[in-house]
């Protein structure tokens, strides 16, 4: 057990090495300069240099990497170069969007999965559980954004009911904010929902020809209460295991549907500093995205080793 | 019959209907898809000789759509293909060679796959620019770890088997062991994994280019047309429904192929993912 | 002010609301519903409040370094003043100067400094314009550096009075001082201009998130009269529907700035009858192709006589906030003229572009369109020439790139390495003034001829001589069709109605809060 969880420390930093090198060469890589961006067109290429050498971008690219890691390492994540405003800052200031939009449409995601997965697997080879089979197919050819188009055009733009766009911050009016996000995560939490339905619906159907619910069966017990009772908290494992293998299509969504619904949070923001060409800015944000994600990878394999005994052994 | 289930057959019909029109937009379109026409802009649905009507230049509906179907196969096609090729020839490789090969390809692939895609893509797309090849590459780099993982897997478990291990004792080399048993063997694997993710390939390509990160004009892809549309919400939103329609037709029905190709080709990875 | 909607619009309004009808299911998502009708009162209204939306972010507000126009919207003239403010009607009235003198040739400026404060409550000193001055005078933008060409030496002449020589007479050295170059802030605090830029405006910034918002108060050191709105929050808003959404939700007071792509949206949702709608040339922007000087006139000639310009116009479906015209330059200048047979030296004439194609082997020269990718109001244009010149016969493909990118290979690139590409910015003709083919800028332009002109404008001693010599420098940009201007955007804003006092900016494009009221 102790070597497997070295094994997966071992990834986990390995993993944040590779991404972030990967991402450091592919914004500078882009081409551009922020220094340009900041000048206009008209500036001169001296003052560009001149700017950019007062920015430290004209440093070998080893110190430069190691600069930003250094500073990552010790909590610090840099400042933006027009505004001198703290990466800490910035991010901060985009997560009240961002984090309410992302978990509130993955419980949606699971409210709507969850029972229909289970309705499903009860229901496999009758047309009721084949309808919402299909149903659950439909949800995931809909791409998310046009679902956000669509949900704007009706409540918004037709029926008025709710924002089409844009964000009021918590802090001014909390339900405002919270009505901004209504039609969000209406539009990430059901094709999210669609798309968990399946996985669901297969763990719920593997549990259902395991032996420990026959037998439940046979000693009596509905199929109901065998499933609810016994399948259920074994169906469990897969299900955090989607949540898992779902968090890439959660983070995705909540990216583009930042953009229609126009909301400011880390999505915008890192597209307006890709544009920008604001590096450190941009490396930061999604090194702590990439961080996120792996960590939480991470977890779910640490669960597994410790619910799974295969595991244990070592693969 | 085991074969000609209604998800394999409407799944066919559906993706032989949008390649044929991708066919059919190379030798024939109703109207230049990108040629402005100013004074029928804005034609709404069912205008005379506009079936769909035209959008914010006057470039008629229909044709952009036939030639955002040609866009969604190659950009689809394209980045399964490569990542197919690549992923196999990977998986294979890691499947075939030894611990420090397989672990070393394991590992870069699982590190791929805990990248958020469309997060680094905003990135990417900087990088690279916009258009078909580019979208296509990034494509490619998104699924090709899938296809890693998929391979290998698919190939240790041929590799275990009996007849593999005899062919082994006959003195067959490596290469020949791959190419003659473990290949066909997992085939059926790869096939329904490519369709999926040739599926997946044209929806990501329609965020990409609605996120403006994509395709860009002289090109014409259905998430374009939504991003252009966008400026119209609130003018005339038909324009915004049409090139959705497509995508949602066009995955499912990828989609249901690949579910009815996994049910003929693979029963028992079909139980398992259903 | 009601504009008049061109009957196209009118037709093409209907026409969508008989599709709305027709598409029962899906279109019925089509038709919002227009109301013609006044807004609610604004809740900020009785406290003295005001919510705009901008479009963009300016990233920084060091306006020294850069010429964003996010920035130059809010900074000058509110919370950093001038030295003297240039007024509608010609007239000169006091900014950070209470008076100036001129010498009778024109060469030496004696301004006497006002006895105020700036917003932090620090004295404003001689030593702080000077201080302004010169730095502004080594600003790495041209166009704010550009008003010093002429400057020999800026002192301090005692603790009142600061004195600018020049070598010899400028238009360009007075205008500036009236415009961004004349800005004056305090030296002491010059090292936060980016987030925090003081001045003696009559605001002060209170708070600046890049992205979000700024929030402005009433400056309680302001010299003048206190404005009657007294607080102030710009939210940034990049998306343009977005924007319009929150002023017709009531959640903001005014949009003073709205970009073209969003014009025709605005007029389909009646917003011009609800909202009073402000046109304005000073916030305008010409849209100019950019043809590479490098190509051979007939073919540069052959490329203009494909630009179809009532088409680009009509594209944005907004006839009412832009005007044809083959001058560069904003309609407020006097050298500028609409689009007309004399004005017009290469006008559309399709048969004749695909003539010289034809007949000169045109086709034959492989030419690199080259677009941004990132700002509508750049790619519609684009969308609409490259089609036109492929269809007269160029072998032209297209390249977009994003602003980055851009900035990197045309903007700084030298040679820049484009053929043709459009662009849209400010209307001023000096801009492409070259004494030195060597020295061309990212336009590639450069004509000895034509920066003769701009400097004998500049050195004219009376504005009538001022604007003949700009009036012909005019002519022969135009006839060399490397600038080769399209439209000219006027400002287009919408203000709720009670909100009065709009008026057109004086301090470049900057929206004078101060004036507004409920």
């Amino acid at each position: 057990m102790a070597l497997y969880i070295f094994r997966r420390l071992a990834f986990f930093l390995g993993a944040l090495v590779a991404s972030s090198v990967a991402i450091f060469l592919l914004i500078r890589a882009a081409g551009g300069n922020v220094a340009a961006i900041v000048l206009g067109r008209d500036a001169s290429p001296d003052a560009i240099d001149a700017l950019a050498t007062e920015y430290g971008l004209d440093r070998p690219l080893a110190v430069q990497y190691l600069d930003w890691i250094g500073g990552m390492l010790s909590g610090d994540l840099g400042r933006s170069f027009r505004t001198n405003e703290s990466v800490t800052d910035l991010v901060t200031s985009r997560l009240e969007v961002s984090i309410p939009l992302a978990l509130m449409g993955l419980t949606l995601g699971l409210l709507i999965a969850i029972p229909a997965g289970i309705f499903a697997a009860r229901n496999a080879g009758r047309p009721s559980g084949a309808f919402v089979g299909l149903l659950s197919q439909v949800g995931i050819a809909v791409p998310v954004f046009w679902a956000g188009i669509l949900l704007s055009l009706l409540f918004g733009v037709h029926l008025g009911w709710l924002p089409t766009g844009g964000w009021t911050p918590w802090s001014v009016d909390p339900v405002q904010a919270l009505r901004s996000l209504v039609l969000p995560v209406l539009s990430l939490g059901t094709i999210l929902g669609a798309v968990m339905t399946r996985y669901v619906r297969s763990a719920v159907l593997d549990v259902m020809n395991q032996d420990y619910v026959r037998t439940a069966r046979a000693s009596g017990m509905t199929a109901s209460q065998a499933l609810l009772q016994v399948g259920l908290r074994n169906a469990a494992l897969p299900i955090v295991t989607v949540i898992g293998l779902q968090m890439a299509e959660l983070i995705g969504g909540t990216v583009i549907i930042e953009m229609v619904f126009s909301l400011p949070g880390l999505a915008r923001m890192i597209l307006a500093n890709v544009a920008a060409r604001e590096v450190i800015v941009v490396q930061s944000t999604v090194m702590l995205i990439i961080v996120f994600v792996i960590f939480v990878n991470f977890l779910i394999d640490m669960a597994y080793a410790l619910l799974d005994p295969r595991t244990r052994r070592g693969r | 019959m085991r074969w000609l289930n209604a998800s394999l057959l409407v799944g066919l019909v559906l993706t032989l209907a949008a390649i044929s029109v991708a066919l059919l937009s190379l030798v024939w379109l109703p109207y230049h898809p990108n040629i402005p026409n100013i004074p029928e802009r804005m034609l709404p649905p069912g205008a005379p000789g506009h079936p769909l009507g035209t959008d914010t230049l006057g470039r008629d509906i229909v044709a952009q759509l036939m030639v955002g179907a040609r866009t969604s196969m190659l950009v689809g096609a394209g980045g399964a293909t490569i990542s197919l090729t690549l992923g196999t020839l990977l998986g294979l490789w890691a499947a075939a060679t030894g611990r420090m090969t397989d672990e070393a390809i394991s590992r870069l692939a699982d590190i791929m796959l805990s990248i958020p895609g469309m997060v680094t893509a905003l990135v990417l797309a900087a990088t690279l620019g916009s258009g078909m090849w580019t979208t296509i590459l990034a494509l490619s780099a998104f699924f090709t770890p899938s296809f890693i993982r998929v391979s290998r897997s698919a190939a240790l478990a041929v590799l275990q088997e009996d007849f593999v291990t005899a062919a082994r004792l006959y003195g067959r080399g490596r290469l020949f062991v791959l190419a003659r048993h473990v290949l066909p063997n997992i085939a059926g694997v790869l096939i329904v994994q490519f369709t999926l993710y040739f599926a997946a390939g044209i929806l990501t390509e329609a965020g990409l280019s609605y996120l403006g990160v994509g395709m860009s004009r002289p090109g014409i892809s259905w998430g374009l047309m939504l991003n252009e549309a966008q400026n119209t919400v609130g003018v005339s939103s038909p324009l915004a429904l049409w090139p959705g329609l497509a995508i949602v037709v066009v995955v499912l029905g990828l989609n249901l192929l690949g579910d009815g190709l996994r049910d003929v080709l693979d029963p028992k990875l079909a139980r398992r993912a259903a | 002010m009601t504009i008049r909607t061109s009957p196209t619009l009118a037709t093409l309004r209907g026409a969508s609301a008989a599709v709305a009808l027709g598409l029962a299911g899906l279109g019925t998502l089509a038709a919002s519903p227009a109301l013609a009708q006044e807004p609610a009162t604004s809740p900020r209204a009785a406290e003295d409040a005001l919510v705009m939306v901008a479009r963009q972010d300016p990233g920084t507000l060091d306006y020294v370094k850069s010429i964003l126009t996010a920035l130059r919207l809010w900074i000058p003239a509110n919370v950093v003043e001038p030295l003297v403010y240039f007024e509608a009607d010609g007239t000169v009235s006091p900014g950070v100067a209470e008076s100036w003198e001129i010498s009778e040739d024109g060469t030496v400026y004696t301004f006497t400094i006002r006895d105020a404060q700036f917003s932090d409550g620090t004295p404003v000193t001689v030593e702080d314009v000077v201080y302004s001055l010169e730095t502004m005078s080594e600003s790495p933008v041209v166009a704010n550096a550009a008003a010093f060409d002429s400057v020999t030496d800026i002192t301090a002449l005692d603790d009142r009075r600061v004195q600018v020589t020049l070598s010899q007479p400028s238009q360009n050295f007075w205008f500036g001082m009236g415009d961004v170059s004349g800005l004056i802030q305090p030296e002491a605090a010059a090292g936060d201009i980016a987030t925090n830029p003081i001045g003696t405006g009559p605001y002060r910034l209170v708070e600046y998130v890049s992205n979000s918002h700024l929030t402005f108060e009433a400056n309680p050191n302001y010299w003048g009269e206190a404005p009657a709105i007294e607080d102030v929050t710009v939210r940034i808003v990049t998306d343009g529907t977005a924007g319009l959404n929150a002023l017709a939700a009531g959640e903001v007071d005014a949009i003073p700035v709205i970009t073209i792509d969003l014009w025709e949206q605005l007029v389909n949702r009646d917003l011009d009858d609800q909202y009073e709608l402000v046109t304005y040339p000073q916030v305008g922007e010409p849209t100019y192709a950019v043809i590479n000087q490098a190509l051979d006139p007939g073919l540069r000639q052959a490329i203009a006589m494909t630009l179809d310009r009532q088409q680009f116009n009509d594209a944005f479906g907004a006839a009412w906030g832009a005007e044809n015209t083959c001058t560069f330059g904003l309609p407020n200048m006097p050298w500028y003229a609409p689009e007309s047979a004399e004005t017009c030296p290469y006008p559309f004439d399709f048969e004749a572009a695909m003539a010289a194609v034809a007949e000169n082997g045109y086709g034959d020269v492989e030419l690199e369109y080259v677009s941004l990718s990132d700002v509508p109001d750049l790619s519609l244009p684009a969308d609409v020439m490259v089609p036109m010149m492929q269809a007269a016969g160029f072998d032209v493909t297209r390249n977009a790139i994003d602003l980055a990118r851009y900035s990197q290979i045309i903007f700084q690139g030298r040679p820049p390495q484009f053929d043709v590409t459009i662009m849209s910015g400010p209307g001023g003709a000096t801009q492409w003034a070259c004494p030195d083919p060597e020295a061309a800028g990212w336009s590639t332009y450069c004509s000895a001829e034509y920066t003769e002109k701009l400097q004998a404008a500049d050195a004219a001693t009376s504005q009538e001589e001022y604007e003949a010599r700009m009036d012909e420098a005019s002519a022969i940009l135009r006839e060399d069709a490397v600038i080769v201007p399209l439209i000219a955007k006027l400002g287009v804003g919408l203000l709720h109605p009670d909100l009065e006092g709009f008026t057109e900016p004086r301090v470049g494009v900057a929206v004078e809060l101060s004036r507004l009221s409920w």
